[in-house]
């Protein structure tokens, strides 16, 4: 086509956005404002102590911190407001109609609060290395926290696009703010804490403690930023579009690459006990989000149909990914089962770090983590199924979201109570049958955990029919395809 | 092929029947209106035809294609209009239509062509400059349609586009509208006025309460409900001698006195009505006015609907 332009290959929101904030006064005003107030601390900090050497820890603290509050806060903020306004205006609709997908809109979107927050970046950068002249603060560690706080600021704004979606109604939506600017102050106090270690008290990239600390970011700024993005994506999916499958697909990644990394490089010996540990806290992370999905209703919804693979066996792979209660569960046991690999498996591989040798038997291991998983084993499937009628209404879904972890929680504390009324040291300390970590790790439990595997191999039988269901749904579905290809390949080639 | 073909919708929200097995069809080229009062379903209609919304049962074809099986197809050749103008702050009329070109993957001396393009045709090309939120709201829904018509759609669905409009803007309105059927597109235009729409549309679809209560030219709409036509008659003299030698015609009902005159109902075919006024000069009656009273559009539609509120 002739006349093209690099303006045609950018990402059309990102330059609307683009356009709207040069020609609107809200940055115009905020950008300059917030600059001034960090220069005006610097010259104050300057001028209280004239002449003093190491000056610059004082210095950086105060400004980092005015650029922490416009990067967690005003840019997340007007990520906000930029969602919300599309629900409001109704323009959402619009764009929904458009050839724009979902995703190319969010990351319309992220890039603008990226250029945001880059300017700002931009504009505090020559100050806060100024303070590296002053003496006391590492290059190095500038660099860092800045990279870091950049990163912080565009995943809270994937955060923000999230929950923006949420509600479009008034009374929610200052609520949805207010956790909105909860997040964000949390951020920023551990923001000014991780800032204080590494500037203050000496203990910067060059030290051994930083190690743990700048991992932790990168790790909540990568699992706070993909899960944003893909949720906010979701919202702006019609109903009856995939809106499961982006995050099913998001939490999978995740872990798979924190276990690879794990294995590449371990930041400590992988013993026995943390290999674990690892295996339990991922089982009960995936769970979290597989309360969302194990309650969605069975069937698939009527858009996803030309989403599913023609090819039988990419369909069937596909399976768990799609939307649906039973594919949930099907989820669920994947994510289990790349659990149950990695932990068999890491003794094989050729990892520096595997201090080799499982200290304590590897059945006791897996054992433990088998009873573990069988609680929530009852939990997803076994509520979710007890709840299919209900999750086929209208908003059952949501009732079966809040009534499935109620349940579960009620059962845990249950016991503690009645432990207090007939004053039962044990159950009062939540040593009982119904506590799965309990049960899981205590020497006495072994009884109970393999009446736990046993309940929870009966769940998963009596689920059985739904999981086989759910993956016949899909097979039906990508014959369908392959059919309706055929017929229409016949009528082009009728027309032709 | 219909253009545009509803097939039975029907769509509930909880227990209520927002839209009740609705179906009509509109063909290349023609404007059709739809009726209703407030809460009749106008929008749950447009918006499902739109891929908005799913029905609950039946479906809607675009040239064929199904809002159901392929939404994407079928957005292709579709512009609708919603109730809602969908502004954004901050931004002129160029960079709107321009914004939405690019969502439409309208590329390099295209996408300028095709913006200066709906400019033009909306008269909007010297206020390519402006902040849209500055504009009136007749202008807001001019650009609004030049923003409809970016992708060329053959199928407009236009919801409530003359509401809040002053006669003038009204009338630019329906110029536009009709000159795009005259382009060949299938247009659907909403309101609950039924003379905001009736010298633009070549048939209407009146609706409440979810359930389609006509369809037709609006013609045929007025007289499907008119069974009698309310004639007034005037004579020189002797209207008592009037009203007794109307009792005495066949085809004729209700006949009573109103101001100088008589007005009686008739349900015959126009042959039979002229062969009452050739009665009336025989019987030596000398009849200054004769006036079949069709009923006004407001009436139609009142007497279409009930009221009922939902
Ligand atoms: N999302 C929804 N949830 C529940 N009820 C809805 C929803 N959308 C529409 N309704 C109800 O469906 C009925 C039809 O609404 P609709 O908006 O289609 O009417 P309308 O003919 O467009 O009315 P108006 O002239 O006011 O625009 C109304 O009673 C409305 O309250
Ligand atoms: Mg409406």
């Amino acid at each position: 086509m002739s006349g093209r332009t690099r303006s045609d290959r950018l990402n059309p929101v990102f330059l609307k956005e683009l356009r709207q904030a040069l020609r609107g006064r809200t940055f115009a005003v905020l950008f300059p404002a917030t600059v001034a107030i960090a220069v005006a601390l610097a010259i104050t900090v300057l001028v209280d102590h004239p002449g003093q050497a190491n000056l610059g820890p004082d210095v950086f603290l105060p400004v980092i911190v005015v650029l922490g509050v416009a990067a967690l806060g005003l840019v997340p903020f007007s990520t906000f407001q930029s969602m919300a306004g599309e629900w409001d205006e109704g323009t959402q609709d619009l764009l929904v109609l458009s050839h724009l997908s979902p995703s190319r809109i969010v990351l319309g979107k992220l890039l603008t609060a990226a250029v945001e927050s880059g300017l700002y970046v931009l504009a505090f950068l020559p100050l806060l290395l100024f303070t590296f002249l002053l003496t006391g603060v590492d290059v190095r560690d500038i660099l860092f926290l800045v990279a870091g706080l950049y990163g912080a600021s565009l995943a809270m704004s994937c955060v923000a696009m999230t929950l923006a979606g949420l509600s479009r109604v008034r009374f929610w939506r200052v609520i949805l703010l207010v956790a909105l600017g909860g997040l964000g102050f949390a951020a920023l106090l551990g923001g000014i804490e991780l800032v204080d270690q590494f500037v203050a008290r000496g203990r910067g990239l060059g030290s051994t403690f930083a190690s743990d600390e700048a991992l932790a970011l990168v790790v909540l700024v990568l699992v706070f930023g993909s899960l944003g993005f893909s949720f906010a994506a979701t919202r702006i999916a019609h109903p009856e579009d995939d809106r499961s499958g982006p995050v099913r697909v998001t939490v999978t990644v995740l872990l798979l690459g924190f276990l690879t990394w794990l294995t590449v490089s371990p930041p400590g010996p992988l013993t026995a006990q943390v290999v674990e540990r690892v295996a339990m806290a991922f089982g009960v992370i995936t769970a979290m989000f597989a309360v969302f999905f194990v309650t969605e209703p069975e069937r698939l919804p009527r858009r996803t149909a030309t989403r599913i693979p023609a090819h039988p066996a990419l369909a069937f792979l596909a399976a768990p990914f799609l939307p649906g209660g039973g594919r949930g569960v099907l989820w669920w046991l994947l994510q289990l089962g790349v659990l149950l690999t990695w932990a068999v498996l890491l003794p094989l591989a050729p990892s520096p770090a595997f201090t080799g040798g499982w200290s304590r038997s590897i059945a006791d291991v897996l054992l433990h983590w088998a009873a573990l998983m069988a609680y929530f084993v009852v939990y997803l499937a076994g509520f979710s199924l007890a709840m299919t009628r209900l999750r086929e209404r209208s908003s059952g879904p949501l009732a079966a979201r809040l009534i499935l972890p109620s349940v579960a929680i009620l059962s845990m504390v249950l016991p503690i109570m009645i432990g207090f009324l007939l004053d039962q040291q044990k159950w009062r300390n939540g040593d009982h049958a119904l506590m799965p970590f309990w049960a899981a790790t205590a020497g006495e439990a072994q009884g109970v955990r393999l009446v736990a595997i046993l309940v929870a191999a009966v769940v998963l039988l009596a689920n059985g029919p739904r999981m086989m269901r759910s993956f016949r749904e899909v097979l039906a579905a990508s014959r369908a395809r392959r059919v309706g290809a055929v017929k229409r390949s016949e009528v082009s080639a009728h027309a032709a | 092929m219909p253009a545009l073909e509803v097939r039975g919708i029907t769509k509930r929200f909880g227990r209520l029947t927002a839209v009740d097995n609705v179906s009509f069809a509109i063909e290349k080229g023609r404007i059709t209106g739809f009726i209703g009062p407030n809460g009749a379903g106008k929008t749950t209609t447009m918006r499902i035809a739109a891929t908005l919304e799913l029905p609950d049962e039946g479906d809607v074809l675009l040239d064929g294609v199904s809002v159901l099986d392929d939404p994407r197809g079928a957005r292709a050749k579709l512009g609708f209009m919603p109730d809602s103008y969908g502004a954004y702050p901050s931004t002129t009329l160029w960079e709107y239509l321009d914004f939405f070109a690019r969502a439409y993957d309208l590329a390099g001396d295209v996408r300028r062509r095709r913006v200066e393009e709906v400019l033009e045709f909306t008269s909007l090309s010297a206020l390519r400059e402006k902040e849209m939120n500055t504009l009136s709201k007749g202008l807001k829904q001019r650009l609004c349609l030049a923003k409809t018509l970016l992708h060329d759609p053959s199928i407009l669905i236009l919801d409530e586009p003359a509401a809040g409009l002053d006669p003038r803007a009204r009338v630019e309105l329906r110029e536009l509208v009709r000159a795009l059927a005259g382009m060949g597109k299938a247009i659907l235009v909403s309101s609950h006025i039924l003379t905001e729409l009736a010298e633009m549309c070549d048939g209407i679809a009146v609706i409440e309460a979810g359930q389609i209560k006509a369809t037709g030219s609006v013609g045929d709409v007025t007289r499907g409900i008119q069974s009698a036509v309310p004639v007034y008659v005037r004579v020189l003299e002797g209207a008592d001698r009037l009203e007794r030698t109307l009792h005495e015609l066949p085809g004729i009902e209700r006949v009573r006195r109103e101001g100088d005159g008589v007005v009686f109902e008739h349900a015959g075919s126009p042959e039979s009505l002229s062969g009452v006024l050739a009665a009336l000069v025989g019987a030596g009656l000398r009849p200054v006015e004769f006036t079949p009273r069709a009923m006004g559009l407001e009436e139609v539609f009142l007497s279409l609907t009930q009221g009922k509120m939902q």
